[in-house]
């Protein structure tokens, strides 16, 4: 045995640890990884979040209402209307306001745009992390069509804040549908082709098809949400088994594919895209007539009320307790990429390249700002407690010591 | 199965104008409905406070001269603002506007971005009166 094999034998039996992030040319948001690799196997993998935590959930305790809804609109850019849904329901549920049903259409018709465009930037950054380039640039010129939809009737781009306490801002005129209709109608079309392109090009297959392969008892086990536990077969959609604003009087269809493979995760997007373009058109047409806003009282009734929201995510789920006066006494915001984080920590990653890695962590849409929501201090026991501000100090000072 | 899977688009895109357009060199015009500056009319105000109060930034701030004769001046920092037009639905007097002007608020300095709206006199008396007034506001008269 010469000397290289030799080197080369013991290298191959060990295991290293490749660290990635929290700031890294590969990753666009700050999160830690650690893969531990057998040659260019990927065996093991641990994640570190946390490097954006912004205090939001602290912050809403001293906001009112109305200025609450502007804030957690900003736990996530991409899917702002889901989280400003989530919360106002909440409130409006807990004063006992119903919307009107003309409110109700014009949210689901936003809800709906926006996972048009979050689906949309999905599958540029997607196809990225695999070397599609194309794919990138071309999905990211049709995802400027419902840009300017929003830029044109919502007044924003990115925070168009729709909603307002018991109602919405912008109403669906009939102006609205004679110019989105056409756009949504190229989109489609645009949608049916790369879902040829994705189920079609020799190379994209190759890294997607039976990459990261999770079963659907083990997705339905680690609770994943949205399009990845459709991906695998699991029907879970909020918009279906809860239907909230809009969703109660136009129901949607519910998209799901048992391949559990990446792959899968694309044809769901983009099979939920198309969804979503004949939804709106459908919802457009058979518009209710009536107010754009109910009544909404400033003093919200003390109680605690639960809500979950389907964000092109997945499940977002907020609580929100009340104790009368113009603040909420509590607002916990549970997001959608962090019940996803479980299937890629523990089952999807291992067994593949390394090389593979971007394309598994792009494949549950992570966001990391959506992520880092609360700190769970275990320090063994079961018993709960309340920690004071100096406590907490002490311990963050000693932590980072 | 294709070996390239987008080159028929590849190819069309060659023939058919960017998608981009030189935008700080051919300016464009944002749309009607964009949320871009305010804009506020000092006659119509009644000085309830209803903008100050839901105003997620805590930005806009009337300050009261004279409540009886109706002289207020508004003041906003563009820089705070989020755009959210919160202020203009909770006005029920119709003094508070959004317009699509002044969207491109982009500086390397904050000098500018103080919005102060309101009568001349109003604004010159605010401008004496508090400490923040400096010649780098700017200053909009409205009658």
């Amino acid at each position: 045995m010469t000397e290289l094999q030799e080197i080369n034998k013991s290298t191959s039996a060990k295991k290293y640890i490749v660290p990635i992030g929290p700031q890294h040319p590969a990753l666009k948001e700050p999160g830690h990884f650690q893969f531990t690799v057998e040659g260019e196997i990927v065996v093991d993998a641990t994640i570190r979040l946390g490097y954006v935590h912004r205090g939001i959930e602290k912050a809403a305790e001293q906001r009112n209402y109305t200025q609450v809804l502007y804030l957690v609109e900003r736990v996530c850019g991409i899917c702002s209307h889901s989280h400003g849904t989530a919360f106002i329901q909440c409130a409006e549920k807990l004063a006992g306001v119903e919307i009107p049903p003309r409110a109700k259409a014009v949210r689901a018709i936003a809800g709906e745009i926006e996972r048009l465009h979050s689906h949309l930037l999905w599958l540029g950054v997607a196809s990225h992390g695999g070397g599609f380039d194309s794919m990138f640039m071309y999905s990211w010129r049709d995802r400027e069509i419902v840009m300017e939809i929003l830029e044109n009737f919502f007044g924003n781009r990115v925070n168009y804040s729709v909603n307002i306490p018991g109602g919405v801002k912008e109403d669906i005129t009939t102006e609205f549908i004679d110019q989105v209709t056409p756009k949504l109608e190229y989109l489609k079309k645009r949608m049916e082709y790369y879902l040829d392109v994705i189920n079609t090009d020799i190379t994209f297959r190759q890294r997607t098809v039976n990459i990261g392969k999770i079963g659907k008892v083990e997705t339905d086990k680690l609770g994943a949400t949205g399009p990845t536990a459709r991906a695998s077969g699991v029907a879970r959609d909020m918009r279906i088994t809860r239907p909230y604003d809009g969703y109660d009087l136009f129901p949607v269809n519910i998209v799901t594919d048992d391949r559990c493979d990446l792959n899968a995760r694309f044809v769901v997007r983009i099979k939920e895209c198309i969804e979503s373009i004949l939804y709106i058109i459908d919802v457009m047409n058979r518009m209710p007539d009536g107010e754009l806003t109910a009544k909404m009282p400033r003093k919200i009734p003390a109680g605690e009320y639960m809500s979950s929201v389907e964000a092109p995510r997945g499940e977002l789920f907020y609580f929100v307790r009340s104790n009368g006066t113009e603040n909420p006494d509590r607002v916990k915001i549970r997001t959608a990429s962090l019940c996803n984080w479980g299937t890629v920590v523990s089952s999807v990653a291992k067994g593949h390249k390394l090389a593979d890695m971007p394309m598994i962590l792009s494949g549950i849409d992570p966001c990391f700002s959506c992520n880092d929501r609360m700190v769970q201090i275990s320090r063994g026991k079961n018993d709960s407690e309340v920690w004071t501000w100096e406590q907490l100090r002490k311990y963050g000072i000693e932590y980072y010591q | 199965m294709k070996l390239i899977g987008m080159l028929a688009d590849v190819i069309r895109s060659l023939f058919i104008k960017p998608a981009t357009t030189k935008y700080p060199y051919i300016k464009q015009d944002p749309p009607e409905r964009y949320r871009a500056k305010l804009s506020y009319d000092s006659s119509k105000c009644t000085g309830c406070m209803q903008c100050v109060r839901d105003c997620p930034t805590n930005t806009i701030k009337i300050i009261v001269i004279d409540r009886k004769t109706k002289q207020f001046v508004m003041t906003y920092n563009i820089g705070e603002c989020v755009y959210c037009k919160q202020c203009v639905y909770n006005c029920r007097f119709d003094a508070l506007h959004m317009t699509n002007k002044l969207w491109e608020s982009a500086s390397g300095t904050k000098a500018g971005f103080k919005m102060i709206y309101g009568k001349r006199k109003n604004i010159d008396k605010y401008l004496a009166e508090s400490a923040e007034g400096n010649s780098q506001s700017a200053v909009e008269e409205k009658a």
